[in-house]
């Protein structure tokens, strides 16, 4: 895939991270993602 | 996650974005994520992914990118974990594995485009239920510790913050 043309090159420091909280059917709010605290094993690209 | 002598982020919010994977083993006790285009898995526990980039194998593909750059992803070359920003993109011809998507989270090194972005981590924060590989998804959400939602266009996130 191509992303288009880059309109920014950056790094993020999660401090706050995103969780799912419905998927507009009315389920439950989901169980919040595990917060990175340190650096995963690279495993290869995406 | 701590980088000392990293220069201040840009951002202390995760991308948002939403890809592709290949679904293997589906008769696994755990099925898995793969790249559309790599061999490469992502972990079925939940774990957060990162990228390497693979451009040694693939430089002929890429031959203005530089040989080598310093971190992943670098603008110059094509790697990094790939996601579009928004859910409805045309899926991928020339794959015969099953497919499932997802909206996942990126963070750190970033590279962001009119249509997607490259990120040096990413999670898994919801995937997109299919009734024709119903158990498969359901034992991977519930391994990431994620939700299936019906529609990706629906999917709502909430700021929580930071345990650490």
């Amino acid at each position: 895939m191509h992303i288009g043309e880059i309109t920014e090159v950056g790094t993020i420091e999660p401090l706050v991270i995103p969780r799912v909280v419905s998927d507009g059917d009315g389920d439950e709010p989901a169980s919040p993602a595990d917060v990175p605290t340190e650096a995963p094993e690279r495993v290869g690209v995406g | 996650m701590t980088r000392q002598g990293w220069p201040a982020p840009d951002a202390a919010t995760p991308l948002v974005g939403y890809r592709e994977w290949c679904l293997r083993g589906l008769e696994d006790p755990v099925p898995e994520l793969h790249s559309l285009f790599h061999a490469t898995g992502w972990p079925s526990d939940g774990r957060p992914t990162a990228a390497a980039c693979l451009r040694p194998a693939t430089w002929l593909l890429w031959p203005r990118s530089d040989r080598r750059h310093a971190g992943v992803p670098d603008a110059s070359c094509e790697c990094g974990i790939h996601a579009y920003l928004r859910p409805d993109f045309a899926s991928f011809n020339g794959v015969r594995e099953p497919k499932v998507r997802g909206v996942v989270l990126g963070w750190g090194r970033y590279v962001l485009g009119t249509v997607g972005w490259r990120a040096e981590f990413a999670s898994v924060a919801a995937l997109l239920a299919d009734d024709a590989y119903a158990p498969a998804l359901d034992l991977l959400a519930v391994s990431q510790g994620i939700p299936l939602v019906t529609d990706l266009r629906d999917v709502r996130l909430a700021m929580i913050e930071h345990a650490a």
